[in-house]
């Protein structure tokens, strides 16, 4: 049993080491489609905010591409009109999509 | 009226499959229902659909003790079951343990029906200030599983584990993310153990039902156990039935093993059957069923809660009869089998069922949380600090910066 013991902390902590070492690789997938998002996935897209709606420090921002738009959530703002990569997590809110956004990183600050 | 009725009847026969099949939680079966909702919806309306979810979700809380106690397969909302419940099937008892789950899950009933009014009046009153402490509370709750442990050290070493293991696994991309890590964690390694262990099952003990009564006292506690700390649970990320359990069973000095059977019997339908009012109140949605009947249903008109809330009560009439049924077949035969093949077999089934729902990625996390799940069990930490792996990225989720 202790054999067993010092095993299973082993390969736990290791594993774990290395399932957070993952998150760094695996974490974002690129979307490639927005009609075929999958909910709670974590996703990285690029794209230039059309609209945005502040509450306060909270902020509604749409983010449009070339395979059309999708409604993003932050804790940001200033960013209308901007080029901008996203990285967050795809939720659900009214029966429709949207990324809750973990990061936000300005591209480029004008139009293309 | 006749589909609805239809509806309820195919539910309770639904949550008494999913509730039998070892590992398997009724948020899986939810997530499949609403995947698939588009083609049910060609047959049937919303309201039948939501009434199949609801009846099928109470029933599956009633019969899911069967194979946690008999084989020591829970899913995360019986994992505490397996201590008490386990302690008993090694003396013969299993079916006293599971009828004592079922009295918890009756009494219920009933203190769902008080919780209502509360819920639907009070909680959106309050739920808007609940938000800006909920860092408090959570970090306040987990402190207390911690000190509550003999060693305090070694539970904290599987609370921050299981904490980042919660961590690595919510920020992988991965499908259905939550059944490898619980399964993992609560499932399998307690199966191991009884593999290591090679226990033998001894002949049950079969009762009549009427002979197995707890004490008025004892249901008093539970009632009051259940009372103060089922609330927690039905709006509170992160905390499960177990944790709500071992809180209630500490606000009451109650040390029985009667008494924290039947109070995790009650806590289990209390958190689904809670489930439907706090969607109906504050559109919050604290269980996989919830989520699909609030996909499925999308007014819920008051008419709606009346009709849930009968479903409520009428599955859980048909369910307890079928406990009572299956607990009474199954306990006859545990003891036929050959537990230690049984238990691997079980094994096998829950690594396919990873692998089927989360693929390599899953299947490499069920594989890390078993042996994390096997560190606790064998450095005899009490296993509800394995919620750390929710508990820690719910804490990280609302901290207040």
């Amino acid at each position: 049993m202790e054999n067993l013991l010092k095993v299973s902390l082993i390969i736990s902590i290791l594993g774990i080491f290395f399932l957070l070492f993952l998150t760094n690789f695996l974490a974002y997938k690129e979307i490639t489609s927005l009609s075929n998002l999958t909910l709670n996935e974590k996703a990285r897209i690029e794209g230039k905010i059309i609209e945005e709606k502040t509450y306060g420090e909270f902020s509604v921002l749409k983010l449009k591409d070339e395979q059309g738009e999708i409604e993003i959530t932050c804790n940001c703002k200033n960013f209308l009109n901007k080029i901008v990569l996203v990285q967050g997590k795809i939720t659900e809110y009214k029966n429709q999509l949207q990324i809750q956004v973990e990061k936000i990183e300005v591209i480029e600050e004008n139009d293309i | 009226m006749i589909f609805e009725f239809l509806a309820l009847f195919l539910g309770v026969i639904a949550g008494t499959i999913t509730g039998l099949i070892p590992g398997i939680h009724i948020n899986l079966v939810a997530i499949f229902l609403v995947s698939s909702s588009a083609f049910f919806l060609k047959f049937t309306s919303p309201l039948s659909l939501a009434i199949f979810i609801v009846s099928m979700s109470i029933t599956h809380t009633f019969l899911d003790f069967i194979p946690s106690i008999l084989l020591g397969a829970p899913d995360e909302d019986t994992s505490l079951s397996i201590l008490p419940g386990h302690e008993l099937l090694l003396k013969g008892r299993g079916y006293e343990a599971i009828i004592y789950t079922l009295y918890g899950s009756i009494i219920a009933i009933p203190i769902i029906l008080l919780f209502t009014p509360l819920f639907i009046f009070i909680l959106p009153k309050i739920f808007f200030y609940l938000k800006f402490i909920m860092f408090f509370i959570l970090v306040f709750i987990s402190s207390y599983l911690i000190i509550r442990e003999e060693n305090k050290l070694l539970a904290f070493l599987i609370f921050l584990l299981s904490g980042f293991l919660g961590l690595a696994t919510l920020n992988l991309s991965l499908k259905e993310s939550l059944l490898p890590l619980l399964t993992g964690l609560f499932g399998s390694s307690s199966l191991i153990t009884s593999i290591i262990k090679k226990e033998k099952i001894p002949k049950q003990k079969i009762l009549n039902f009427k002979k197995i009564k707890p004490k008025i006292r004892e249901i008093k506690n539970s009632i009051i156990a259940t009372i103060l700390a089922s609330p927690l649970c039905s709006f509170l990320p992160a905390l499960g039935s177990s944790q709500a359990a071992v809180i209630g069973s500490d606000m009451t000095k109650e040390k029985n093993k009667k008494e924290f059977l039947i109070l995790l019997g009650s806590i289990n339908t209390i958190v689904m059957g809670l489930s439907f009012v706090t969607l109906y109140s504050i559109q919050a949605t604290r269980t996989g069923s919830a989520v699909a009947v609030q996909k499925i249903l999308e007014n819920f008109t008051p008419n709606n809660l009346i009709i849930i809330l009968a479903t409520i009560i009428f599955s859980s009439i048909l369910a307890s009869f079928l406990t009572i049924f299956l607990a009474r077949f199954f306990s006859k035969n545990v003891s036929r089998i050959n537990y230690k093949y049984l238990s691997m077999a079980v094994l096998i089934f829950l690594a396919v069922v990873v692998f089927i729902f989360s693929n390599f990625l899953g299947l490499l996390i069920f594989i890390i949380a078993t042996f994390t799940g096997l560190a606790a069990i064998l450095l005899k930490v009490r296993r509800t600090n394995l919620m750390g792996c929710l508990m820690l990225p719910s804490i990280l989720l609302y901290l207040p910066i």
